[in-house]
Parts: structure tokens; sequence; C-alpha cells
């Protein structure tokens, strides 16, 4: 379906494939509500093709570039919303599946628990890196921060959270 | 980052997935976006004339892509030219033959009104109506990208097309013969 237009240097079609469920797990931390998540995460695809042009690839990766719409995407959702930080409630992360072990879904809800206790910036770091699979570079391209900054900050966000965890 | 590789797998494992539902239905828009986005671009000349020329019933929209000068730098710009009224010949600034610019008289009188809009969302286009008692020629400047104009004689309205154009504020400048350019600051945003 997707379509490469010359110049624009991006597959569009293959951003959308590799990215959706990412973005879409991204933009649902961020707001923590299956609605907003959605159609924030239909408003950013519909964003960046409208906007492909303005990608440059000196900037970063495609896939940097689209979180970027992304995230803007979730704070004016935010902003409409009239607030500025997520709603506290752990959102739709799976704590549980029919295979868990009761051990492991204890662990988890430990995890989602302790996922409330940093801070906006902290939570988006981890999800850009590990609910999106961002590289450190990509991270600090969507952020506007340095990949070593990234990392500094990433570190002790884990380690909030692992102390979080007990 | 090895030292979370434990908490990042089950961050990982555990993050919130789409609906199947909401899965198809977004892949669904995606594939009409990518489909129809070359679409909405206005319709090259070529195809446009007989187009118009099975349609050219009431109001005459005659859709043309206005093509920006080579200069190696910027990129071209699309602009239509729609008349208000009347069958009105669609020329393209980049193919434009000798003879037609031949024809066109070398003074027009007239001018352009502010935009309906001095503020449109991504993707909507800019209008501009104008007024020429004769044809003319021009040069859309927008957002740093450009567009040879051939306006015909009579009312009409520029539709400057801001899709792929960045967000933010730009300066539109329409230069015609004969008069001081026309300019005005636009604002693309949602």
């Amino acid at each position: 379906m997707a379509r490469r237009t010359a110049g624009e240097g991006i597959d569009f079609e293959l951003l959308y494939r590799t990215s959706r469920d990412d973005v879409y797990a991204y933009v649902a931390g961020m707001l923590r509500d299956r609605a907003g998540a959605e159609e924030v995460t239909a408003a950013a695809f519909e964003r960046a093709l409208t906007r492909r042009s303005s990608y440059r690839p000196g900037r970063g990766s495609p896939r940097a570039w689209l979180f970027g719409i992304a995230r803007n995407a979730a704070y004016d959702e935010l902003r409409r919303r009239g607030r500025t930080e997520p709603v506290a409630d752990p959102g739709e992360r799976s704590v549980a599946s029919g295979d868990t072990t009761a051990e492991v879904a204890v662990r988890r809800a430990a995890l989602a628990d302790a996922l409330g206790c940093l801070s906006q910036a902290e939570r988006e770091l981890v999800a850009l890196r590990f609910e999106a699979g961002l590289s450190g570079a990509e991270i600090g391209a969507v952020l506007g921060i340095s990949e070593s900054n990234v990392g500094t900050r990433l570190s002790r966000a884990m380690t909030k959270l692992r102390e979080a965890m007990g | 980052m090895n030292e979370h590789d434990d908490i990042g797998l089950e961050l990982r494992e555990t993050r919130a997935e789409p609906t199947p539902e909401f899965a198809r239905a977004l892949d669904e828009r995606a594939a009409e976006w990518l489909r129809e986005r070359p679409r909405r671009r206005l319709p090259s000349l070529r195809i446009a004339i007989p187009a118009v020329a099975t349609a050219a019933a009431a109001a005459v929209a005659i859709a043309l892509i206005v093509s920006g000068g080579d200069d190696g730098g910027s990129s071209t710009l699309d602009v239509a030219v729609i008349a208000d009224q009347g069958t009105v010949d669609s020329l393209s600034g980049g193919g434009q033959s000798e003879r037609e610019a031949e024809a066109a008289p070398k003074l027009a009188e007239g001018g352009f009104s502010a935009p309906r809009a001095t503020r449109v969302a991504e993707g909507e286009p800019v209008v501009v109506r104008f007024f020429f008692t004769a044809a003319t020629e021009g040069r859309v400047d927008f957002a740093g990208r450009e567009a040879a104009l051939h306006i015909p004689p009579g009312a009409g309205r520029l539709e400057i097309s801001t899709e792929e154009l960045p967000a933010g504020k730009h300066r539109l400048v329409i230069s015609v013969r004969s008069m001081p350019p026309y300019r005005q600051r636009i604002e693309i945003g949602d």
C-alpha cells in the first residue's frame, strides 16, 4: 500500500508496519487510556504522512522523526484535556495473561505500580527505550538531548524503578 | 543498559498493545491515506484539460499544476488557478507555449484580495482571490517553494497547496507583471 516518494527518503509503508504497535505502546504509556491512545496514534501517523517532506535524514532516523510527531500529538492531547501530567491510572498494561504464573503476575503488578513512581519525563524515557524499542540515539533525537544524556537519565530512571519494585 | 535487561524485557512484554480491531482499522486508514494522497495532489495539466472539458458546465474549475522554475534549489509549489465562471485557458507555468505567452496582454489591471484565512490547517490550501482585466503571468513564492502562474482574465481564485509544507509562519509573495508584488504572512498549523 505504501509509496516511497522520490526525495522524501521515507518508505512510509515500512515505517508504518514496523512502528505501528511501538507508537501505540508509547502513546498509551503517555496517555494511559486506550481511546486516547488510539486517537493519538492514528493522528500521529496521519500527521507523519502529511509532513513527510519535513523529514531530514541528518536529524535522526525515520523512527525518531515519527516518534517526535507522536510525542507532539500526545502532548497536544494532554493539553487539550487540560492537564500536563497523565492520569495516575496504570492503564492497560497486561500484568497477567493466560500463561503467566502467579509469581510473574505479582512481579508485573509490582512493576506497574513502580512505574507510577516515575516522573513523566522518566516514564517517557523508559517507554521510548523499552516499550517502543528506540535506541539511545533515536531517543536523543526525539527528546532533543544527547545520547549520553539519554543513557544517564535512563540509568537513573531504571534504578528508581528497581528500587520502587523492592 | 544490560543491567536493565530483565526489567526492560518485562516492560516490553507487558506494554500496551493495540486491539486487533483498532489495528485493523488503522491499517485500513493507512492504506487509504497512502492511496489517496497522490490523488489529492492537483492533477497534471495534461490530465486536467480533458477532464475539465467534459465537466465544463457551471462554475469552471480549472485545476492545474503550476510548475516552478528549475532553479536547482527550491521545490515546486502546487497552485490551482480557478476561474469563477466561463471557460478559461488552463495553463502550466512550466509548459506554457510561446504563442500563449505572446497572446497575453502586456498590461493587466486588477490584483489580489486578502486570503480568506491567513491561518490554515496543514493540507488545506491558501485561497487568494483575484481579478484581472486581462490575462497575466506571474510567480508565487511560498514557504521556500515557487510556482509560475498564468492567470486568466476575470475573477477567480488561487488555491495554493500547503501539502507537504512545514507548519509555521511563511511569507507568501505573488508577483505579476505590471504591479507591485502582493505579500501576505500565512500560518500553517493544526
